[in-house]
């Protein structure tokens, strides 16, 4: 088993609000091993790019705070390293790419000049020269048209998909050994969607880096991860490889996810969501998150009482933060026969 | 807030039909009407709260000005002639024996009936035209907006100096008519911005459907979905017809002696020459103290009724 | 750009006829600028008459107004009623001297107000940061009479009691102000006041703008994608997060300038500046509406070169908006 290339340890985040403190992450740990694609999938709320944001320091840090906890990368723990030294490793050895493309660039700013700001900042020695060829390389690589004249496009005169084929060209400039993407594709239109899942796989190959892939979709997940992380209200509920999750969830929010989403192949008459709304993070329901809404709990007084443990259900790689997750044994879930040519 | 589960859960059982009884599922949420969130927002902003008060006893210290004033509002005192301010005059005599405390009192008044009544005119013209220009378009929004645009050029303070000049002033009628038709403008914009968007919503669509007529849909579906905004707008608005009033009468384009306005009041005590510094100072003081407090309250208005406004706490 | 500027320049005409021509109709309308000539006994009945066909008052407005049109291209603004002086040459002068006032008004105000703004928002929630932020409510509530007034009393005090004269309380230069850098400095002593007392609401609305536009900045998410690249955070401000701060300031100052003429009226009054200020109050007061004409049209001019100066610097901060 290969050393993990980060390793996060019961990482807690919360924010300040004139409501109350919001416990966004809530005690999660994980590790990622170097070239592997780790997803994490959950709702709006589930703390997936709150956990991800704060291992970099991004997390604004007035209402922002992390209480306690690890992010070993590479032997360092970047949530004790200095502003100095934490810069060091951003946008250098660990990169991340943006939800909104149309937000996350700056528009007085020329495309070229951000990307190249992006190499100089960990190579103030490299000539210019040298800099602006890397940068049209990159472009081209992500599939830019015309790069060399793009160089002196400002954000605006590009398209989404165009725009986030620069932020991730921008990413991987200086050949990270890890990659973030923060739901990359949920601002872009569908078609545009898988353009860019495509680039992100060209760039994973290029510099062979980890990458945690955050989406709510559970189809991104299934294209181009291996394994996955579901969070739920700050904390993580199951843990494996895509495929144990997929054909055997363990855990009823997992399945609960499985189970709305509408499948191809057959003829559904009712789609099935799950019940009620994600919790409040300032008055979490007591006991287990999910309890309110789970039908595998039935009011059971385990559930509303005692906060589950992530603990492993089938060998030691796929684990589930549930009581009665052995209910679940033998359960077939949706996607458990393989769709002719589909994902999993 | 959600409280914790009850003993009856829902099952999700065979696929029938989407299972109603899974959303009664104990998680009670309380519902909240959207005043209640605004008057619940606008009662933390401490400063506009007390503001709110200290403008409440200015504005009834003006109103009864005839039956608080120590002395009369034109009274001479011969033997106490430009006194600084003291137990007996509080604000001090000028140097006609006149205290200046009573006569700020009545200034207060003076003040009083201009911004409110520019409030109101302003308003009721700004929302009118506005909505008009907004919801209609067309060339009524063009002409509307020529219009508005000519007040761009040209100082605000020198219109209405000339409009002062020509029209008359000297009754708070007339200065706020003058005042009212001058700042009608940016209401209007304001309005004008508002209904351009929300003219484009759903329910305007349905209204329509439903066979509203026009006068209905502009006042009963969107006006109330842009209160907000007109509201901090009125506020602010007084707040500077405070201001303008003040100036011009202190030029003497406004309220004329011996009627006391807070302008006219300090033009006065500048005229008695610099050393009788407390003709000058304390009546300004009141002006300032006003401002302050319907700026604060603007301020916790803005905050309680237009919450999506990004604006970062002050 | 040219076109750009000429289209604009082209269309500003029309906006100035409609302007003056209203407010010339309106004075017209609601007053007989007659009517002080008639009761100076110095003027005999037949030279009010003999001015009174000068200036076309005999005749229908439309036609007054197209007169008086004339007078102003052709004679520079001509005379005004009350006073054989031509206008003109007393409307260079002031107007010089009260953009010694503005200009540095601007300049200190802007410099003053986006330096308080930027470092508000850095150290937010800091001492500073909460002392601006009351001193600008302040500053946002006291009338500019007011301060000035306030500031004649405290230095004509300090003049008084102690014999030291640091700044002047009146006038635009001392009797014998000198030459060279003594006449400047001279100038700058009895500009002082002035100017302190109008930059004091500017200071209060730049700081502000400025300081939520870089909050506003600071939090936005490019600003973050420069932060994630590995920026140190002085260079996030510098290059990312000021340029982008500044430029809704600059509309915003654009929007300020007519307000400054505003200013400039009241604190000349009170400093007894010979500024544009005064010679529209004097010519209001003696009811004589040509020299009001004729200083309305050079101010619009001036708002109106003002905001294009503005567009065009915007246009140079802002590439989403280039003209053609």
């Amino acid at each position: 088993m290969p050393e993990p290339i980060l390793s996060i340890k019961d990482l807690v985040v919360e924010f300040k609000t004139d409501d109350g403190i919001v416990h966004a992450v809530d005690g999660i740990s994980y590790d990622v091993y170097p070239g592997e694609t780790l997803g994490i999938v959950g709702e709006s709320g589930s703390g997936k790019s709150v956990s991800t944001l704060s291992i970099l320091g991004l997390i604004p840090q007035p209402p922002g705070r992390v209480v306690s906890g690890e992010a070993l990368f590479k032997g360092h723990d970047l949530l004790t390293l200095k502003k100095r030294e934490l810069q060091h490793f951003r946008g250098d050895e660990v990169a991340m790419i943006f939800q909104d493309p149309m937000t996350s660039l700056n528009p007085v700013l020329k495309v070229g000049f951000q990307l190249s700001e992006a190499i100089k900042t960990h190579h103030p020695k490299e000539p210019d020269g040298a800099v602006k060829s890397r940068v049209v390389e990159l472009l081209r690589l992500v599939g830019v048209p015309h790069p060399d004249a793009r160089y002196d496009a400002y954000p605006h005169e590009f398209s989404g998909g165009m725009r986030q084929r620069a932020m991730i060209a921008m990413a991987i400039a200086n050949s990270p050994s890890l990659l973030i993407a923060d739901e990359p594709t949920t601002a872009l239109d569908v078609t545009i969607q898988a353009q860019v899942l495509e680039v992100l796989k060209t760039a994973q190959e290029t510099t062979n880096a980890a990458t945690i892939l955050i989406t709510h979709d559970l189809g991104i997940v299934a294209e181009m991860c291996e394994r996955v992380l579901v969070m739920y209200a700050g904390k993580i509920v199951e843990s494996g490889d895509v495929h144990t999750i997929f054909r055997s969830p363990r855990h009823p929010y997992t399945v609960g996810l499985m189970d709305s989403l509408p499948k191809l192949t057959e003829d559904e008459e009712w789609l099935r969501p799950i019940p009620g709304a994600p919790p409040s993070l300032i008055n979490r329901p007591s006991g287990c998150a999910f309890h309110p809404r789970c039908f595998l709990s039935q009011g059971r007084l385990r559930c509303r009482e005692e906060v589950p443990a992530l603990y492993p259900v089938e060998g030691e790689s796929h684990q589930a933060a549930c009581h009665f997750s052995d209910e679940l044994i033998g359960r077939a879930s949706k996607f458990s026969e393989p769709v002719a040519g589909g994902a999993v | 807030m959600s409280k914790a589960a009850s003993a009856e859960p829902a099952g999700i059982g065979a696929l029938q039909g989407p299972d109603e009884s899974a959303f009664e599922t104990g998680l009670d949420l309380v519902a909240r009407s959207q005043w209640w969130y605004a008057r619940h927002r606008f009662l933390r902003h401490r400063m506009a709260m007390a503001s709110l008060v200290v403008l409440t006893i200015i504005f009834l210290a003006g109103a009864f000005a005839h039956e608080l004033a120590p002395y009369g509002r034109d009274n001479l005192d011969l033997q106490a002639l430009s006194q600084p301010p003291s137990w007996h005059h509080l604000f001090g005599t000028d140097q006609l024996g006149r205290d200046y405390f009573s006569r700020t009192l009545y200034g207060i008044q003076s003040t009083e009936k201009v911004s409110l009544l520019v409030a109101f005119i302003a308003t009721a013209l700004g929302v009118v035209v506005g909505a008009a220009s907004g919801y209609y378009g067309g060339w009524l929004d063009n002409i509307l907006m020529r219009i508005t645009d000519l007040f761009l050029v040209v100082p605000a303070l020198a219109v209405l100096l000339v409009a002062a000049k020509y029209l008359g002033h000297g009754s708070a009628f007339r200065i706020a008519i003058i005042l009212g038709l001058l700042f009608w403008t940016n209401i209007a914009r304001i309005v004008r911005g508002s209904y351009l968007s929300l003219k484009e919503k759903e329910y305007v669509e349905a209204a329509k459907a439903l066979g509203s007529g026009d006068l209905r849909i502009i006042f009963r579906h969107i006006l109330p979905n842009t209160i907000g905004p007109i509201v901090v707008s009125a506020t602010l608005l007084t707040g500077l017809a405070i201001l303008t009033e003040s100036v011009i009468s202190f030029l003497g384009f406004g309220i004329l002696p011996p009627t006391p306005s807070l302008g006219n009041l300090i033009s006065d005590g500048e005229a008695a020459g610099l050393s009788l510094w407390w003709l000058v100072t304390l009546p300004g003081l009141t002006i300032v103290l006003i401002i302050l407090c319907v700026n604060f309250v603007g301020d916790g208005l803005r905050d309680a009724l237009d919450p999506t406004q990004r604006r970062v706490r002050a | 750009m040219l076109t750009f500027i000429i289209r604009r320049l082209l269309l500003s005409i029309p906006v100035l006829i409609a302007a003056t021509f209203l407010i010339f109709v309106f004075v017209s309308v609601s007053s007989n600028p007659l009517a002080q000539l008639y009761q100076n006994p110095h003027i005999t009945r037949a030279e009010i008459k003999t001015i009174a066909h000068a200036k076309g008052l005999d005749q229908p407005v439309v036609e007054r107004y197209w007169v008086w049109v004339k007078e102003a291209v052709l004679h520079k603004f001509g005379t005004g009623l009350t006073s054989p002086l031509p206008i003109w040459p007393q409307l260079t002068r002031v107007l010089g001297h009260t953009l010694q006032l503005l200009v540095s008004v601007l300049v200190l105000s802007v410099l003053i107000g986006v330096a308080v703004g930027i470092f508000s928002a850095i150290r937010q929630y800091s001492i500073f940061d909460y002392t601006a932020t009351t001193l600008s409510f302040i500053g946002f509530a006291m009338p500019v009479f007011w301060i000035a007034l306030i500031l004649q009393v405290i230095f004509t005090d300090i003049w008084v009691s102690w014999h030291v004269r640091i700044f002047y309380t009146s006038g635009l230069s001392s009797v014998d102000p000198g030459h060279g850098f003594h006449f400047l400095l001279d100038r700058a002593q009895h500009l002082a006041l002035p100017v302190i007392a109008l930059c004091m609401l500017s200071v209060a609305g730049y700081s502000r703008y400025m300081r939520a536009s870089m909050l506003e900045v600071i939090n936005s998410d490019y600003t973050r994608t420069a932060r994630a690249k590995g920026l140190p955070e002085w260079r996030v401000i510098a290059r990312h997060v000021f340029r982008n701060a500044l430029i809704p300031l600059t509309t915003q100052i654009a929007l300020d300038f007519g307000g400054l003429f505003a200013g400039a009226v009241v604190t000349e009054q009170i400093f007894a500046l010979d500024g544009m200020g005064k010679f529209y109050i004097t010519a209001l007061f003696a009811g004589d509406p040509y020299p009001v004409m004729a200083w309305l049209v050079v101010v619009a001019i001036m708002v109106i070169l003002f905001n294009l100066l503005a567009d065009i610097l915007y246009g140079f901060l802002d590439p989403r908006i280039r003209y053609e």
